[in-house]
């Protein structure tokens, strides 16, 4: 493993100076392009706002691949300088799925895992904002219960030919290229053992990629078919049977970053922003600090887990407990609000409705992707000797 | 830093194994021994300066103190005294031997000056630990008079909160002031600390509730395998943890950063005292339904942590209360919300902790 990725020698607050000014950069940026009108703010847009020129004009700025050595494209920053811009552009609703997963996933599992050809291929793409990856883990018969997964690899001379179905793939309609957990060796009880990641570019051939319209009137997700597909040897990520290994070592980043608790932040933000100009009563001051106190803590939280993972840590057990308050938070947010304000989520009917609208439709989602909050409870349980 | 503050949790541990604690709830009778020793120590007025007769050390170090004492069951006038101690030192008046406290408002007092001396009438409400403490901090924002609580014309009618610990109202007909000055401490000030000190120990008390309920939950054993392995109890007390980590945090986070005078110690305060009094409930609820009925009885150790987290949710102000802060901070004209949470470049300078212009005075009112 290398160490880049993981910043294991750039303490959290050696220079916080010149995250603040990070900071200020992106904001006088996103505010720019919000008055410019280049895009609304927007609730889970991590998820569904998918805009690759905006992507691109955030990795022009340097503000993708931050961790990604020089030598790759990126621009050898800390973990925490990322963290810093991924707040900001989530708060204020920016159009950042495009990019999210190339950036936030595959450049430090390329980093850890890929081959000298691999990062070079993949790497300066994700730090321009140009090259988009999706992941390809849950399955029909796979979702929380990942070491189920049925999709087969095999070998065919010197390539591999891969089946099997992977259920909702957020953006691999869009994406350059994704990232497949199969089964490479063994039987499917052996669980855990004889899984694989791959690398498989897109569009292919003997790849299908149908839409899943989901609730919120949009197709974000998709199923995707591997029909007997044709995959080079240099596709395989990392080594043979160490696929849960490897996908184990991304989800303390995955699951304690800012867009565990800040997905409908900017619904807040502009319910406050009503109240201000509009005047509020004592029952909404009560709501607006009630929540605000609760993101300011769960921001703490999650920094600290940004900071030990940055020293080089492990700290899944925190990352878990982020996750499981942050994604609730996420939900009650938008209850909370809605309550308050005593607004009618709806479409057409003006900014806030429509956030709440938003925040309403994907709700469900908040305490599912990522691993359900159950399964990160049992992952705390674990963590105290529970088990 | 953190092993300075480690020094000192582990002190106070010390001292408080140097005598047998008093356990279950309500509370029989105080643990006069534990603070003796622990006023001997010194360990009773830190965050206090030495040279206005404290122990030195910052409100962190008064922080971990209050919390060790909560998370060990131990039942002490540790806050009050501490905070009456703090407020008597910003006037330059001399400490005040033996144990001191202080009510939330003295607003009901009315000073009068008469050739010299001070004389106080009027009711506070609701003062801890005034039935076993010989002096009382009377603050009216802006002035601190001491006052012997044996003086003529004072009465404490006697009172507990529902853990059991004095609780008491103070009644004073012209009681002559021992001492009196100004103060440049300012009421937000006085509450900001408070309401501190309360937010880490009952974080110390959830603490003691989680650690208490692994331990139960894996000794127990019902239907043929302890409790823990029940999914349906591991994912309770999992949410427990988490809301009790949360808890630490905001605590920590609130500490330090009135520890260094930073502008985020307005919004980190308030936070956690929004975060834990919030929680607090919740917590006591989650032990005692995983306790089952073995942790309703009077012997049980879980009731004093339960029964603290209960009686000290609104001291100091309530969730409620500085939610109403943080919100006047941010809807008043204050910085933008986003900016309030980060403690960005951008944010208008608001510290509770050195200005008393804040909205705070006006938000945390009076209690009945």
């Amino acid at each position: 493993m290398s160490a880049p990725a993981l910043d294991a020698h750039t303490p959290f607050s050696i220079d916080s100076e010149r995250l603040d000014s990070v900071r200020a950069d992106v904001r006088t940026f996103l505010r720019a392009e919000i008055d410019a009108g280049t895009f609304v703010p927007a609730c889970d847009s991590w998820m569904s706002g998918f805009d690759p020129e905006f992507s691109a004009r955030l990795g022009s700025r340097g503000w993708l691949g931050v961790t990604i050595p020089e030598q790759y494209g990126g621009h050898g920053g800390s973990q925490l300088e990322r963290v810093v811009i991924a707040e900001e552009v989530l708060a204020h609703g920016a159009p950042v799925a495009a990019h999210w997963i190339a950036d936030r996933q595959m450049a430090p599992s390329l980093l850890n895992f890929g081959t000298e050809d691999q990062r070079q291929k993949y790497l300066p793409g994700i730090a321009r904002g140009e090259t988009f990856f999706a992941i390809g883990m849950s399955e029909p018969e796979a979702g929380s219960d990942l070491a189920a997964v049925r999709t087969r690899a095999v070998v065919d001379g010197d390539s591999w030919r891969l089946n099997g179905t992977k259920l909702w793939t957020t953006g691999a309609h869009l994406a350059h290229a994704m990232v497949v957990l199969a089964r490479t060796d063994g039987e499917i009880g052996d669980r855990q053992k004889g899984l694989s990641q791959f690398v498989v570019d897109l569009p292919h051939p003997s790849v299908e990629i149908r839409p899943i319209h989901s609730i919120d009137g949009e197709a974000h997700f998709n199923e995707v078919v591997f029909h007997d597909a044709h995959l080079p040897q240099s596709a395989l990520l990392g080594e043979r049977g160490q696929g849960w290994t490897q996908v184990m070592s991304e989800l303390a980043f995955e699951r304690s970053g800012p867009e565990r608790y800040l997905s409908t932040m900017p619904l807040l933000r502009a319910w406050v922003e009503e109240l201000r100009r509009d005047g509020s009563s004592e029952e909404q001051q009560r709501t607006v600090g009630l929540l605000t106190a609760r993101a300011s803590t769960l921001r703490q939280m999650s920094q600290q887990v940004a900071r030990e993972l940055s020293a080089g840590g492990h700290p899944d057990v925190l990352a878990a407990m982020v996750k499981d308050l942050g994604s609730t938070f996420e939900g009650e947010l938008v209850e909370q609000v809605r309550r308050a304000s005593g607004v009618e989520p709806r479409f057409g009917g003006g900014r806030f409705a429509e956030l709440l609208a938003q925040g309403v439709l994907h709700t469900p989602a908040f305490t599912l992707r990522g691993g359900t909050n159950e399964i990160l409870r049992s992952i705390i349980g674990r963590g105290m000797g529970l088990r | 830093m953190t092993s300075h503050r480690d020094d000192i949790r582990d002190a106070v541990k010390q001292i408080l194994a140097g005598s047998e604690p008093t356990i279950g709830a309500p509370i029989a009778h105080w643990d006069a021994q534990s603070w003796t020793n622990l006023t001997e120590s010194g360990f009773a007025d830190l965050g206090i300066a030495e040279e206005s007769g404290g122990s030195g050390g910052d409100v962190t170090d008064a922080v971990d103190v209050a919390a060790t004492i909560a998370a060990s069951g131990v039942c002490l006038p540790i806050i009050e005294h501490g905070l009456a101690c703090w407020v008597v030192s910003t006037t330059g008046l001399a400490k005040p031997t033996g144990t001191g406290t202080i009510g939330e408002d003295s607003s009901g007092i009315v000073a009068e000056e008469s050739s010299g001396t001070v004389l106080l009438s009027g009711r506070i409400s609701a003062v801890p630990w005034a039935s076993i403490a010989q002096w009382l901090a009377v603050f009216d924002g802006h002035s601190v008079a001491v006052v012997d609580l044996a003086a003529d014309g004072l009465v404490v009618h006697p009172g507990t909160d529902i853990l059991g610990a004095p609780l008491c109202d103070v009644v004073m007909t012209g009681v002559v002031a021992r001492s009196h000055a100004p103060t440049t401490v300012s009421a937000s000030q006085v509450r900001s600390r408070g309401a501190a000190l309360y937010s880490a120990a009952m974080a110390g008390s959830a603490r003691a509730v989680v650690d208490a309920t692994i331990r139960h939950t894996s000794d127990r054993t019902q239907f043929g395998r302890p409790l823990a392995k029940f999914q349906a109890v591991q994912q309770r007390l999992a949410q427990l943890a988490s809301t009790v980590a949360q808890m630490e945090r905001a605590v920590d986070e609130a500490a330090e950063a009135l520890a260094t005078d930073s502008t985020r110690a307005a919004v980190a305060l308030a936070s956690a005292k929004v975060v834990v009094s919030g929680a607090a409930a919740d917590v006591a609820a989650a032990g005692h339904h995983l306790h089952g009925a073995i942790g309703f009885t009077r012997e049980h150790p879980l009731g004093r942590y339960t029964g603290s987290l209960q009686s000290w949710r609104n001291r100091w102000g309530s969730a409620d209360d500085w939610a109403r802060v943080l919100a006047s901070q941010i809807l008043d004209d204050g910085p933008d919300l986003w900016d309030l949470i980060t403690g960005g470049s951008d944010v208008a300078s608001s510290d509770a902790t050195s200005s008393d212009a804040t909205s705070s005075d006006a938000t945390i009112g009076a209690r009945p």
